[in-house]
């Protein structure tokens, strides 16, 4: 079943609808109505924003200390 | 008792092919029904054309079965611009597609059937008479070796 939208007062199948209700009906049964000019697809709802989960702050971890790599200039072998 | 009215009988259509031309296929259709129908006219069934032959020489007629049509029905309703079934009546009158229709009894069951819908033209008579249409269905076979016209019986 789709959702479809009455662009004029009608009867369908016995049952009245007003101009701008909403009619609910198989696909099939709105692709032959369609062309008559009687009902039009309804728009999609927009959908809800979904709501992010609640973001709690965590430390960042301390990053490794590296000891510094040796220079030539400081390397010991070349001091002398 | 065995006989019964036309009370109760609803006519209906739709744009849609059944997937087979069996109970199942067109019980699977969603159908509009046609509005203020007050006579239904003939329902489709074979009939036969008669073929003659007269021999001059003993005067009688040999007779044979011929063709068949499935025949027109012609369906008078009163008009009703807000039924959703005649204004479907007026898109089908202007395709060259075939329709399906069902013809509903509550009593003698269900006839499905493949037409073309010829039209139906208004007749607003005078101040003492319900302006009508006269809708005219012209059904054919549907293959070389199918009717397309099922019947179910009530259960």
């Amino acid at each position: 079943m789709i959702d479809t939208i009455a662009k004029r007062a009608f009867n369908l199948n016995g049952s009245d609808y007003a101009e701008g209700a909403k009619v609910p009906m198989p696909l099939q049964q709105f692709q032959d109505l369609e062309p008559t000019g009687l009902v039009e697809r309804a728009p999609k709802p927009s959908k809800p924003k979904a709501t992010a989960p609640a973001r709690t702050r965590t430390k960042a971890a301390e990053p490794a200390a590296v000891p510094p790599a040796p220079t030539e200039s400081q390397s010991p072998d070349m001091a002398d | 008792m065995t006989v019964f009215t036309a009370a109760g009988t609803t006519l209906a259509i739709s744009a849609a092919v059944p997937a087979n031309y069996t109970k199942a296929g067109y019980e699977a259709l969603t159908f509009t029904q046609i509005g203020e129908v007050s006579d239904l006219g003939d329902i489709p069934s074979r009939v036969y054309d008669i073929v003659t032959w007269r021999n001059i020489a003993n005067r009688g007629d040999s007779k044979a079965k011929g063709g068949y049509t499935l025949g027109t029905q012609t369906i008078t309703v009163g008009i009703d611009p807000k039924d959703a079934g005649q204004a479907l009546v007026d898109t089908a009158t202007n395709s060259d597609a075939f329709y399906s229709v069902k013809i509903s009894n509550p009593n003698l069951g269900d006839v499905y059937g493949r037409a073309l819908v010829m039209g139906g033209p208004r007749n607003y008579g005078d101040t003492n008479t319900i302006a009508t249409r006269q809708i005219t269905l012209e059904y054919s076979i549907v293959s070389q070796t199918e009717d397309g016209i099922v019947i179910v019986l009530p259960t």
